[in-house]
C-alpha cells in the first residue's frame, strides 16, 4: 500500500490531529485571552472530527429504518458528540463571560498584563 | 430489598433536581437554604443505602432505562465507588452548612451558588458511580465548569483570575479524555466499561499504540484536572482565592473524584494486567513523590495562610497517586481511607481557616499572632486539622499515613516510606509554627475579635470531630476500604 | 437608529427558522435532529429578534426571570419522567411498560423520548436566550450604570 493511499484512507484523521495542534498551540501561547478560548475551540472541533471519523463510512447513510437500507454510518459516535458539542458550547459560553468580566476589572485582555497587573496588586497589599 | 437498586441513581437525580428547583425560588432565601440542606441531606441517605448494600452484597449494576447494557448506560456499583460516594455525601452535610452560613457575605449570588454547588455535587457522585466511560465524561465536565463557577462566583478580580485559568486548563484535561475515549471506542467499538475490558482482553495486543496513547492521555487528562504534581500549577491560585466553602469542597472532593475516576477507568476498563505491563508505575510513582516534597516545600515558602493549605493539598495527592501506584494490597487501603481523612481535615482546615479570616480578617500568617486565643474554638478545630496532617497518633491522618508507608515496606520500596516521613517532618516544619504563634505569639491590635455564633461553629466542630473520631477508631471505615482495594486483585 | 432593512429581514425570517427549530424538535425520535439542535434553533431566533430590534432591560421578548423558569421546567420535566419509571416499579428513565410506545415511524411513537426531547428542547432554548440575556446584563450591572 502506498503512502498516498494511507494518507487517504486516514485523511480525516490526519486532518484532525493538524487542528488539535493548531488549537493546542493557540491556547497555550497566544496571549490574548479570546484567542485562548477560541483555540480552545479549534482543538475541541479536532477531537469532535476525530471522533465522529471513527463511525464514519465513505458513501453511507444516517441509520434510519428504511425499505432500502444500504451501508450505514454508526450513529454512536455521531451522537456522543452532540453531547461534547454542547458541553464545549457551554464552556464557550462561561469561559467568555469570564473574559467580560476579567475586562471590567483589569480593562485588558492580555494574559500577560493581566499577571503583571495583579502581582503588582500583591505586593501593594 | 429490592429498591436499594435505585439508590445510587437518585443519590444524583435528587441533587440534579434540587439543583434546577433553586435558581427559579431565589426570592425565597429560606426556602432555597433548606431545599439546599434538605437534598444533601436526602443523598447522603441514599448514599449510606448504596454502601450498606455493597458491604453485604458486593458490587451491584444499576441499569438506566430500559435498554441492556451495552446499548444503554448503567451505573457500576463497587466498593470504591459507594466508598467515595458516601465519603462525597457525608463531607457535603458539614460544608454545604458552612456555605449556607456564609453566602450571603462571599459570593455574588447565593442561589446560584446553592445551585452549582448542588450541581458539582451530583456530577462527583456520577464520575465514582457511572460505568461507562463516556458518561463519565459528561459528569466530569460537569463537575470542571460547577467548580470553575464556584470560584469566580466570589467575583473579585484575583477570583476570577484564578479561575479562568483553571477553566483553560481544565478543558485542556477534558481534550485529552475525551481523546482517549475515542482511542478506546475505536479499538473495542464500546463504551461500557466492563465491555471495553472484555474485547481489550483480545485486542488490546493487535493496537499496542492506541492503548499506550489512551492510557497517557488519560492520565495527562485527569492529572491536569486532580491537579498531579508537574500539572497543579491552576490549583493554588483557585484554591485559595475561591470562597471558604468552595476551597473546602475543592481540595476536599473534587480532586478526589477525579483520582477516583482515573483508578476506575484503570480497573473496570483498562484491566489492570495493561497497566502493569506498561511502564506506568514508575512514572506515577515519580510523580506522586516529586508532588509530596515539592508540594510541602512550596507551602513551607507561603505567607498566605489559604495559599499554604492549597499547597498542602498538592502534597496529599501526591500521597493518594503513590498509594495507587505503589500497587499493594495495604498502599491501596492507604491510598483510599486518604482520601476520606484527607477530606476530613483539609475540610476542617478551610473551614475554620475561612472562619479565621471572616472574624478577624487576617490572610496572612503573621497576622495571626495571639489569635488563638481570641477564638479559641475555631483554633481548636485548626489545631486537630493540622495534628492530623502531621499524622500524630489518634488523629485520622496518622492511620492512612501509616498504611501507605507499610504499603510502601511490603513491596520493598524503603524510600517511599522514607518519603512519607519526610513529608511529615516538613508538615510539622510548616503547619506547627502556625499554631504556637496563634497560641503563644504577641497579641495583635484585631481587637474584639471572637468565635463565631453556634451555627457557624457547628459544621468545622463535626469535621474536626470526625477526624478525631477516625483516628481512634479507623475500624469505622476499614471494612469498605478492604472491599475497595481488593476489588484491583480481581 | 433604526435600520428598515435588518427589522423587516428578521420579521420575516423568524417564523420559518422558529417553524424549522419546532420541525427538528419534534422529530427529534425519528430522524437526525432533538433537543439541542431544535431548541438552539428557536433560542437563536428569540436572539435574532432582541438584536435586530436592539435589546435592552425594558424592551425585551422574554423577561429574564420567565427564561429562567422554563429552563428549570424543562429539565425538571426530564427528570420527573425519569422518577415515573421508577415509582411504575421499573428503572430511572424507563420507557417499556410506562408509555405508550405507538408505531414507529409516525410522530407519535417511542413513548416519553417526545416528552424528554421537548423538556429538553425548551430548557436549551431557553438557556441559548438566558446566556445571551446574561452576557448582556451582567456587563452594564457591574459598570454601575445602564
Amino acid at each position: 500500500m502506498g503512502m498516498i493511499d494511507r494518507l487517504g484512507q486516514n485523511l480525516y484523521y490526519l486532518v484532525s490531529i493538524i487542528l488539535f495542534i493548531i488549537g493546542f498551540h493557540t491556547m497555550l501561547t497566544h496571549n490574548n485571552l479570546i484567542k485562548k478560548i477560541m483555540g480552545m475551540n479549534i482543538m475541541d472541533a479536532a477531537l469532535f472530527l476525530f471522533f465522529v471519523s471513527i463511525g464514519y463510512i465513505q458513501g453511507g447513510q444516517a441509520p434510519i429504518l428504511t425499505e432500502n437500507a444500504g451501508r450505514l454510518v454508526n450513529p454512536v459516535p455521531s451522537a456522543l458528540i452532540l453531547t461534547g458539542i454542547v458541553i464545549s458550547v457551554s464552556f464557550t459560553a462561561f469561559a467568555l463571560a469570564l473574559v467580560v468580566l476579567l475586562y471590567k476589572h483589569y480593562g485588558t485582555l492580555d494574559a500577560d498584563k493581566i499577571l503583571a497587573l495583579r502581582s503588582k496588586n500583591y505586593e501593594q497589599h | 430489598m429490592n429498591n436499594i437498586e435505585h439508590y445510587p441513581v437518585l443519590t444524583i437525580v435528587v441533587l440534579l433536581a434540587t439543583a434546577f428547583v433553586v435558581p427559579v425560588l431565589y426570592k425565597k432565601q429560606k426556602l432555597i437554604t433548606w431545599l439546599f440542606l434538605g437534598a444533601g441531606a436526602v443523598s447522603f441517605w441514599f448514599a449510606l443505602g448504596t454502601a450498606a448494600r455493597v458491604m453485604s452484597t458486593g458490587t451491584f449494576a444499576s441499569v438506566l432505562g430500559s435498554w441492556p447494557v451495552p446499548f444503554g448506560i448503567e451505573l457500576q456499583v463497587d466498593a470504591l465507588g459507594a466508598f467515595t460516594s458516601l465519603v462525597f455525601a457525608t463531607l457535603a452535610l458539614p460544608i454545604f452548612w458552612h456555605a449556607a452560613m456564609t453566602a450571603k457575605k462571599e459570593v455574588g449570588s447565593v442561589s446560584g451558588y446553592f445551585t452549582l454547588l448542588l450541581l458539582l455535587t451530583a456530577a462527583l457522585h456520577g464520575i465514582v458511580l457511572t460505568g461507562d466511560i463516556f458518561n463519565m465524561f459528561v459528569f466530569i465536565e460537569i463537575s470542571s465548569l460547577a467548580a470553575v463557577a464556584i470560584i469566580a462566583i466570589k467575583l473579585t478580580k484575583e477570583s476570577i483570575e484564578a479561575s479562568f485559568r483553571y477553566l483553560v486548563l481544565s478543558a485542556l484535561g477534558s481534550g485529552g479524555i475525551l481523546f482517549a475515549i475515542a482511542l478506546i471506542f475505536m479499538i473495542t467499538g464500546h463504551l461500557n466499561m466492563e465491555f471495553i475490558y472484555e474485547t481489550l482482553l483480545s485486542t488490546a495486543g493487535h493496537y499496542p499504540l492506541n492503548v499506550t496513547t489512551a492510557i497517557g492521555f488519560m492520565l495527562v487528562g485527569f492529572g491536569v484536572k486532580a491537579a498531579l504534581f508537574p500539572l497543579h500549577v491552576w490549583l493554588p491560585d483557585a484554591h485559595s482565592n475561591a470562597p471558604t466553602a468552595s476551597s473546602a469542597i475543592l481540595s476536599g472532593l473534587v480532586v478526589k473524584a477525579y483520582i477516583v475516576g482515573f483508578i476506575r477507568l484503570v480497573y473496570l476498563a483498562f484491566g489492570t494486567e495493561i497497566f502493569l505491563s506498561l511502564p506506568l508505575r514508575p512514572i506515577l510513582l515519580t510523580m506522586a513523590t516529586a508532588a509530596i516534597l515539592i508540594g510541602s516545600l512550596f507551602a513551607l515558602a507561603q505567607g498566605d495562610l489559604k495559599r499554604l493549605l492549597a499547597f498542602s493539598t498538592v502534597a496529599q495527592v501526591g500521597y493518594i497517586f503513590l498509594g495507587f501506584a505503589l500497587f499493594g494490597e495495604r498502599a491501596l487501603q492507604g491510598a483510599f481511607l486518604h482520601i476520606l481523612n484527607h477530606a476530613l481535615m483539609k475540610g476542617a482546615l478551610f473551614l475554620s481557616a475561612g472562619v479565621i479570616i471572616q472574624q478577624t480578617g487576617a490572610k496572612k500568617l503573621s497576622q495571626i499572632s495571639g489569635l488563638g486565643r481570641r477564638l479559641p474554638i475555631t483554633f481548636g478545630v485548626f489545631t486537630i486539622g493540622v495534628l492530623s496532617m502531621i499524622g500524630i497518633p489518634g488523629f485520622a491522618g496518622f492511620v492512612s499515613k501509616l498504611y501507605l508507608a507499610l504499603g510502601a515496606l511490603d513491596q520493598d520500596l524503603v524510600p517511599f516510606a522514607i518519603v512519607i516521613l519526610i513529608s511529615s517532618l516538613l508538615n510539622a516544619v510548616y503547619y506547627l509554627p502556625i499554631i504556637t504563634n496563634a497560641f503563644f505569639g504577641k497579641d495583635t491590635e484585631l481587637q474584639g475579635a471572637a468565635d463565631p455564633p453556634w451555627p457557624t461553629r457547628l459544621p468545622m466542630l463535626i469535621l474536626g470531630g470526625g477526624v478525631v473520631l477516625l483516628g481512634l477508631y479507623p475500624a469505622l471505615a476499614l471494612p469498605l476500604v478492604r472491599q475497595a482495594a481488593s476489588l484491583l486483585f480481581r | 437608529m433604526q435600520d428598515i432593512v435588518l427589522e423587516l429581514v428578521t420579521r420575516l425570517l423568524i417564523p420559518f427558522v422558529q417553524l424549522l427549530g419546532a420541525y427538528i424538535l419534534l422529530h427529534g425520535h425519528l430522524s437526525p435532529g432533538g433537543a439541542f439542535s431544535g431548541g438552539t434553533i428557536i433560542g437563536t431566533s428569540l436572539i435574532f429578534y432582541s438584536m435586530a430590534f436592539r435589546y435592552s432591560k425594558r424592551r425585551h421578548l422574554l423577561k429574564h426571570d420567565t427564561s429562567m423558569k422554563f429552563e428549570a421546567g424543562g429539565a425538571l420535566l426530564y427528570v420527573v419522567v425519569g422518577l415515573i419509571g421508577i415509582l411504575f416499579g421499573f428503572r430511572f428513565l424507563t420507557n417499556q411498560g410506562v408509555f405508550p410506545i405507538g408505531t414507529p415511524g409516525r410522530l407519535w411513537s417511542s413513548g416519553m423520548i417526545l416528552l424528554v426531547t421537548l423538556g429538553l428542547g425548551v430548557k436549551v432554548a431557553s438557556t441559548v436566550f438566558t446566556m445571551f440575556q446574561e452576557l448582556l446584563e451582567g456587563g452594564t450591572e457591574l459598570d454601575g450604570h445602564d
